[in-house]
């Protein structure tokens, strides 16, 4: 028998070996098992507890958008978009200056600061 | 349970969960208890190693990163790593000191010759360098591919391969030197 034919009976049989022992695993015993259990349940933390979730689009949409504040700003972008709409100009916004003096109706610098606004939001969606 | 991964499981037990802490000692329990058996060659040292090594993974589980490796892989090196210590602080064991099969039962013969090439290739994987025993161990006995092993063991993939190359040539020797005892076929 040749060097390379003894190298590849060695390989052959050892590779029969491992497969075998492959295939035969030591198991672990159960008492192992319910050691490990044990220690698993004297350090696992405590369950949080689950705080009431707010469900409806409104408060899941504030989130999104960042809170408050920016959705104030929002607001008063489509409040005043819907000014500009219905404003009587025939057209072409060809007077800006006597848009933005109808201001009785919008309180446009008060949508921001106005708690009330977003109450009646918030409430609205319950 | 069943097709929740490892990783989930670790959350959920962070968060409490009775169910994950069963799952994940049912699925990891059994691989850290096969290494640490074929690093150590000892039942009683390798329990002593998996409890160790499940300890740890139940300590760090609040604090595990999502994404970051597998847990599989981080159990693997944490047993490994237990096992090297052990063996640094113990002589190796001998192959006088395995127990030879006593059943000489006619018609036990070849359940005999399968536990003697058992039991030999055990006594040629105690016999290799720690490294080349932990290198192929997980490559060729946890089927784990090179570059896990190289996160396990902290080296390249190169050293890796070198290692079970040299392990593997060293385990062939062994098991030739006892062919005719053990009852390997020429064929």
């Amino acid at each position: 028998m040749t060097m390379r034919d003894s190298d590849n009976r060695d390989h052959r049989d050892l590779e029969a070996a491992l497969a075998a022992a492959r295939t035969a695993q030591p198991q672990p015993s159960a008492d192992l098992l319910s050691r490990i259990m044990a220690d698993a349940e004297a350090v696992q933390p405590a369950p949080v507890p689950q705080a009431p979730r707010r469900s409806g689009l409104w408060p899941r949409t504030l989130a999104v958008l960042g809170g408050w504040r920016p959705v104030g700003g929002l607001a008063t972008a489509a409040v005043a978009g819907l000014m500009i709409g219905y404003s009587d100009t025939g057209g072409l916004v060809t007077q800006p200056a006597s848009l933005w003096s109808q201001t009785e109706g919008a309180e446009m610098a008060g949508l921001i600061p106005d708690d009330g606004f977003f109450d009646l939001a918030l409430g609205a969606e319950g | 349970m069943s097709d929740t991964s490892d990783e989930a499981l670790l959350v959920l037990y962070a968060n409490g969960d009775p169910l994950a802490a069963r799952a994940l000692t049912l699925r990891l329990t059994p691989v850290v208890f096969r290494v640490a058996q074929r690093m150590l060659g000892d039942a009683a040292e390798a329990e002593d190693v998996a409890q160790e090594a499940m300890l740890r993974l139940w300590h760090m589980a609040p604090d595990w990163r999502a994404g970051e490796a597998k847990v599989s892989t981080w159990v693997y090196r944490v047993a490994s790593n237990l096992c090297t210590d052990r063996l640094r602080r113990r002589r190796g064991v001998g192959l006088d000191q395995i127990a030879e099969p006593t059943d000489d039962t006619p018609g036990a013969m070849a359940h005999l010759m399968q536990a003697d090439r058992a039991m030999a290739l055990e006594a040629a994987l105690q016999a290799l360098p720690e490294r080349q025993r932990q290198a192929v161990i997980l490559r060729h006995l946890e089927g784990l591919r090179n570059p896990e092993i190289a996160e396990i063991m902290q080296i390249g993939v190169e050293a890796v391969e070198s290692l079970t190359a040299r392990g593997k040539r060293s385990l062939a020797a062994a098991l030739s030197g006892r062919r005719e005892e053990l009852g390997y076929d020429d064929a």
